[in-house]
């Protein structure tokens, strides 16, 4: 039994595609992806990288990522890590690997001098937020997230 | 009557910091305040910085301000843009600075092949939520923000 968290390597784009639509899946989203292998290889590992992932492995098979960027904090004046994306494999969960994954991040944050780690949850999904109060985070209620895409972005942008 | 808006630069960290805080101070959240000019100056220093920001002009005296950072969608494969903060002036409010900044960084998400600009705002802002819908702003329902900082943070991040 044990547990190991890496960065993800060129040529694991095929794996954190994976995750990503299994993700979206789970949060009954997967006719949303539209990105591909080549879009993440570019992200992850392209000349200027946009994004972080880390993988873990569970006695030796994938068993989850984080995908992660950094982001900043006008209040604070400070960078923080906003997490995108987490996912663990159904038939692996209850071992404690996401938190694991949250933990590294935490770590990170600690290491970096940065005050927040930040990221979405869908409200239907409840025992992730009982496991994210768990650790100390707080749902941020009061705020409403709001987007501009596609012809309404072209529109606002004329 | 007339706005202008230019990208901020070097040497804007004093403005960006007095718009801020007053952003902060009329949400009731001055006491999370905790930036500095400088912060502002290192954040919009180097090649390729995180972010930027506007400065919107009425009649020649600066009046608000629109900070950005770069974000990503998995779902997508593409960036986006994540609005950080729109500040008006007081004395300044109610002229379309807050469209005209909005309009802003919509273009620099197009120039940019970013997906979407998303932001949040705070439930209780109906002047803000007006600005929004006028903008063609989509609410994203069902989702959580949480957020682990302080105390939390540095015990899991232990």
């Amino acid at each position: 039994m044990s547990l190991e968290i890496r960065q993800a390597r060129p040529g694991e784009e095929a794996l954190v595609l994976g995750f990503i639509r299994k993700l979206a899946d789970y949060e009954k989203l997967l006719h949303e992806v539209s990105a591909s292998e080549a879009d993440i290889r570019a992200a992850l590992f392209g000349e200027t990288p946009r994004c972080h992932c880390d993988l873990a492995f569970w006695n030796g098979a994938p068993a989850g990522f984080a995908l992660w960027f950094y982001n900043f904090s006008t209040f604070a004046g400070k960078a923080g890590i906003y997490l995108e994306d987490l996912f663990v494999e159904p038939e692996l969960r209850g071992r404690g690997i996401g938190k694991a994954l949250l933990k590294g991040l935490a770590r990170r944050c600690v290491a970096e001098g940065l005050p927040r780690l930040q990221w979405w949850v869908l409200d239907w999904n409840e025992p992730s937020i009982a496991a994210y109060r768990a650790m100390g985070a707080k749902p941020m209620d009061e705020w409403t997230v709001y987007r501009v895409s596609g012809a309404e972005l072209a529109e606002l942008a004329r | 009557m007339s706005i202008a808006i230019r990208e901020a630069c070097a040497g804007d960290g004093p403005i960006l910091h007095v718009m801020v805080r007053e952003l902060a101070v009329h949400h009731g959240h001055g006491p999370d305040f905790s930036a500095h000019p400088e912060d502002y100056e290192r954040f919009l220093a180097g090649p390729d910085p995180l972010g930027g920001a506007f400065i919107a002009s009425w009649q020649g005296e600066p009046a608000g301000c629109a900070i950005w950072h770069r974000s990503f969608s998995t779902f997508r494969g593409r960036p986006t843009i994540y609005l950080e903060d729109v500040s008006v002036l007081p004395g300044f409010r109610r002229k379309g600075i807050g469209l005209a900044l909005l309009k802003e960084v919509s273009r620099l998400a197009l120039s940019r092949k970013a997906a979407a600009v998303t932001w949040l705002m705070m439930g209780w802002n109906e002047e803000a939520r007006r600005l929004y819908a006028s903008a063609g702003a989509e609410i994203e329902e069902g989702n959580c923000f949480c957020r682990l900082s302080g105390a939390a943070l540095e015990r899991l991040g232990s």
